[in-house]
């Protein structure tokens, strides 16, 4: 487009331009017309007359088309002021942009939407007045607009005079100017509003959608309310349902189901009164009250139903409101009291049943409440402490306890009903002692029990009073110590006497024999030196004394054997179980451990162990009928363990009421006495003797 | 005679059986009696103050046992030979006094020519072996070894030998009729007993001493 032309500057004066018009035309006719051909002088007059005519034609003619091009000039001068103004008032704003990116023209519009003056636009750099942020898009836009008739669009922000920035859209297209150059020609739309508006739209969507989601939310979260309060109503437990105002069920708990579902699945829908018809009459009428509003309750009411059984009830009632705060019906829970009625009943009189035993029982009943304060204190008690019922009541423990007991006895009473147990039971049979009223002590033996209630932890104690026994059996031990130590004593003098005996018959007739068997042997051995036949009656001397020698050996073992102080007790058993073997058809074998061969056994020990293995061995020849035995000795913790097993018929076989289980009580009497332990099994194949030894512990 | 004669100590704390000995060594002018003791404390005097050839010695002293005395007169007199003259059983302290470096056990009712044989035996460093005694000392060259399941009952030593088989706890209480648990404590005493750790090696153990 050319400058833009206002109408008034195209106005020319019309003398001016007629003037400069026919100078122009004559000049042109000078040139078109100087053919030396053209002969003018040639010319009829009547020639000339038409010739005239023509150009006075040709004349109006041609002011006819002047004053036309002038009307048409007028109007298109007013097309072209409108079009100007239209253009400058249009909507949009128009631009056209340099190649090189300078702005050449704008609008009035697209000033306006800048806040510039259009003069301060023109000229600049189009870029200039492009967001920062957006320019790239501006350049992309740029450069994708390489042709004529290319157009593009991009929506962008510019800014505004004093900075605010403006969203435009705008569309570009490449047209060629008047001097065929390739110009931008841009229509800029301000969008903020549109932005705003869609960035507002965007913002709603998405409130929108929070809310549906939140919607979902809630609905779902009600749902699932719903399900846990009918979850909730269903597994109470408790008996409760909800009625209409016709008392048709809406919703119960399994538990009135059960009750009074009269066997059915569901009841939901069902009518109450047709469902139940042996219910007492006045309930309706406390239903109608609960309708009108009424909330009623009854801990204890009574029915009787047609099998004749009586019932017992603990009802509550009460109206619902929906919605609208309306009664809608109403809802009752009820809890059957039957069974604790009936077990109530039953239960006052097991107490008089028990109130009885508990006055005329022999042993003292004492009930301390978790305080430790005494709550039941029966006429027994009482005379056992020497205290009066009304004393014991509400005092603590400790007024039947000596002092010098009462902590670690109320330790052991809470550790006792710690956990938990709601009951349970223990004998305290060991050494526990009461105080009586006087001061004076006693030996009791007590069985404690102790129950939880929902209020309370109660323990109860049985006492009797053990004096009496306890000096009994403080005797029998005494007795039995004694008896045990007379035994032990006799064990020692006899082996001592034994030892003594053997001693003596080697010491003294042995070496006489030796004196004698060496005289006879000499007697014979001088007279074959002299070649004299030997004399038979010192050869039948000397046999008659090897036999005593014999003798003597076999005596002085059999009341001790010399190996078992000469060298210990082990090699001793190892010598008795040969001893075994050679005059038996048994097979005796003995095997320790290397503990026990380097364990030093003291005499008393030893000489026991040894006379049980040889009381033991000698049933087992006697009675097992057995092939075999074997000796085992192992040794850990101080302890020396022998077990004897033999592959015989086993102990319940063999036991006879005799010597046999006399020669078993002596053993156990003798190792008791000693610490130790002895145990006789049957092992299915044979019989188990199991010794346990302390050798460390000194014996009394 | 040019040969020097046998030196012997009695050492017995009865006089009868010093004076039978010596009367019997009467008929061999080889062998002669140069001290009398009759108590180990006396022996061991006498045998630091002169040299014995041959100590005949009585297990019974009144003031230590027979045995220890060897030890203590070889420890003094490593030369001597040493003859246990004993009224009890041979079999019993034979190998005992023999390992403890004795040369030969007496029994008290030997005849002259026994007696006298044993001194001139020992005096000459051999042995003195009754036939009882060299049966015996066969016995303990054969070597009778222990073993350590010797230790265990009859009902041990079957466990054992299924646990070693391999067999399920379970298994060996139903075939045994226990509990399991009677069967865990039959494990730990045989563990216990037999010195070993676990099953792997009560099974090696087992195979070991051929008892599967």
């Amino acid at each position: 487009m050319d400058k833009p032309l206002k109408p008034s500057e195209a106005d020319n004066s019309p003398t001016d331009g007629s003037q400069k018009l026919r100078a122009q035309a004559e000049a042109l006719f000078g040139n078109r017309y100087q053919n030396p051909n053209e002969d003018m002088t040639a010319l009829s007059h009547a020639d000339v007359r038409n010739m005239l005519h023509e150009l006075r034609v040709h004349q109006i003619e041609l002011e006819m088309q002047n004053e036309e091009l002038r009307r048409i000039q007028s109007e298109l001068e007013t097309v072209r002021a409108h079009y100007f103004e239209l253009c400058d008032l249009a909507p949009v704003g128009y631009c056209t942009i340099s190649r090189d990116g300078a702005l050449l023209q704008s609008n009035l519009t697209a000033a306006a939407i800048l806040w510039m003056p259009r003069n301060e636009l023109t000229g600049k750099p189009f870029i200039n007045f492009v967001f920062k942020e957006d320019r790239d898009i501006y350049y992309l836009l740029n450069r994708q607009l390489t042709e004529p008739g290319a157009t593009q669009r991009c929506e962008l922000r510019m800014i505004r005079k004093g900075g605010s920035v403006v969203w435009v859209s705008l569309d570009a297209s490449v047209v060629l100017n008047a001097r065929m150059e390739p110009e931008i020609r841009v229509v800029l739309t301000d969008i903020t509003e549109r932005s705003r508006a869609q960035l507002e739209l965007q913002a709603n969507h998405e409130k929108l959608k929070r809310t549906k989601t939140e919607l979902e939310s809630a609905n779902s979260h009600l749902l699932h309310t719903r399900g846990q309060l009918a979850s909730f109503i269903q597994h109470a437990p408790v008996s409760i349902a909800m009625f209409d105002l016709e008392m048709n069920y809406l919703a119960c708990s399994d538990d009135w189901l059960k009750e009074f579902g009269c066997g059915r699945d569901s009841i939901i829908g069902l009518n109450h009164y047709e469902l139940h018809t042996d219910f007492p009459q006045e309930w309706k009428r406390f239903h109608q009250l609960g309708m009108e509003g009424a909330v009623l309750r009854n801990n204890e009411d009574t029915w009787v139903t047609a099998d004749g059984n009586r019932h017992w009830l603990n009802w509550a009632l009460q109206p619902w409101l929906d919605q609208n705060g309306v009664i809608g019906g109403i809802i009752i829970s009820t809890d059957n009291i039957t069974k604790r009625r009936l077990a109530e009943i039953k239960l006052s009189e097991n107490e008089r049943l028990l109130n009885g035993f508990f006055e005329s029982a022999r042993d003292a009943i004492i009930t301390v409440n978790e305080n430790y304060r005494i709550e039941l204190f029966n006429p027994a008690a009482a005379n056992m402490f020497g205290l009066s019922i009304e004393a014991a009541i509400g005092a603590p423990l400790d007024l039947i306890i000596p002092p010098r007991f009462a902590d670690s006895h109320r330790m052991h009473v809470q550790e006792f009903g710690s956990g938990d147990r709601q009951s349970r039971a223990m004998s305290m049979a060991n050494s526990v002692m009461g105080i009586r009223a006087d001061g004076t002590e006693f030996p009791l033996e007590a069985t404690i029990s102790y129950f939880k209630t929902a209020q309370k932890k109660l323990y109860t104690v049985i006492v009797r009073d053990r004096s009496l026994q306890k000096l009994a059996e403080s005797e029998i031990r005494s007795y039995q110590n004694q008896l045990r130590g007379l035994l032990a004593h006799q064990n020692t003098i006899k082996e001592q006497e034994r030892i003594r005996i053997a001693r003596e018959i080697h010491d003294e007739l042995g070496s006489m024999l030796t004196g004698v068997k060496a005289n006879l042997s000499v007697a014979l051995h001088e007279e074959n030196v002299r070649g004299q036949a030997p004399n038979k009656r010192l050869l039948e001397a000397t046999a008659l004394l090897d036999s005593a020698v014999e003798t003597v050996r076999k005596v002085i073992t059999e009341l001790r054997p010399s190996v078992l102080d000469q060298l210990g007790i082990w090699a001793a058993l190892e010598w008795y179980a040969k001893q075994i073997q050679t005059r038996t058809e048994i097979k005796c074998t003995v095997s320790m451990d290397c503990a026990v061969s380097g364990t030093a056994l003291d005499p008393d020990r030893s000489t026991a162990l040894f006379r049980i293995a040889q009381e033991s061995l000698t049933n087992v020849m006697r009675h097992a009928q057995a092939t075999e035995v074997s000796i085992r000795l192992t040794a850990r913790d101080g302890l020396i363990c022998m077990e004897i097993e033999d592959n015989g018929i086993g102990i319940d076989a063999t036991r006879t009421p005799d010597k046999k289980s006399w020669g078993i009580t002596g053993m156990l009497e003798r190792i008791q006495f000693l610490g130790g332990t002895v145990a006789i099994a049957d092992t299915g194949h044979g019989t188990l003797l199991s010794l346990l030894l302390p050798v460390d512990q000194p014996n009394d | 005679m040019t040969e020097k004669k046998i030196s012997l100590l009695l050492v017995d704390d009865h006089e009868v059986v010093r004076n039978g000995i010596r009367l019997m060594l009467t008929s061999d002018c080889g062998i002669e009696v140069t001290g009398e003791a009759a108590t180990a404390r006396e022996a061991l005097t006498l045998i630091r103050e002169q040299d014995f050839d041959v100590a005949l010695v009585d297990l019974g002293l009144p003031d230590k046992p027979g045995l220890d005395l060897i030890k203590r007169m070889l420890s003094e007199k490593p030369q001597i030979a040493i003859l246990i003259f004993s009224m009890y059983e041979e079999e019993i302290y034979g190998i005992r006094a023999i390992k403890l470096g004795a040369s030969g056990f007496l029994s008290k009712n030997s005849d002259v020519a026994t007696v006298v044989g044993a001194i001139k035996k020992v005096a000459d460093g051999g042995k003195f072996v009754s036939p009882a005694m060299s049966e015996a000392l066969v016995n303990v060259f054969r070597g009778e070894k222990t073993h350590q399941h010797d230790l265990l009952t009859n009902r041990e030593l079957e466990v054992l030998r299924m646990l070693a088989a391999g067999d399920a706890l379970t298994t060996i209480a139903v075939t045994l009729n226990l509990s399991a648990s009677t069967i865990t404590t039959y494990r730990a005493r045989i563990l216990e007993k037999t010195g070993l750790k676990n099953n792997v090696q009560l099974a090696r153990y087992a195979t070991d001493n051929h008892l599967i």
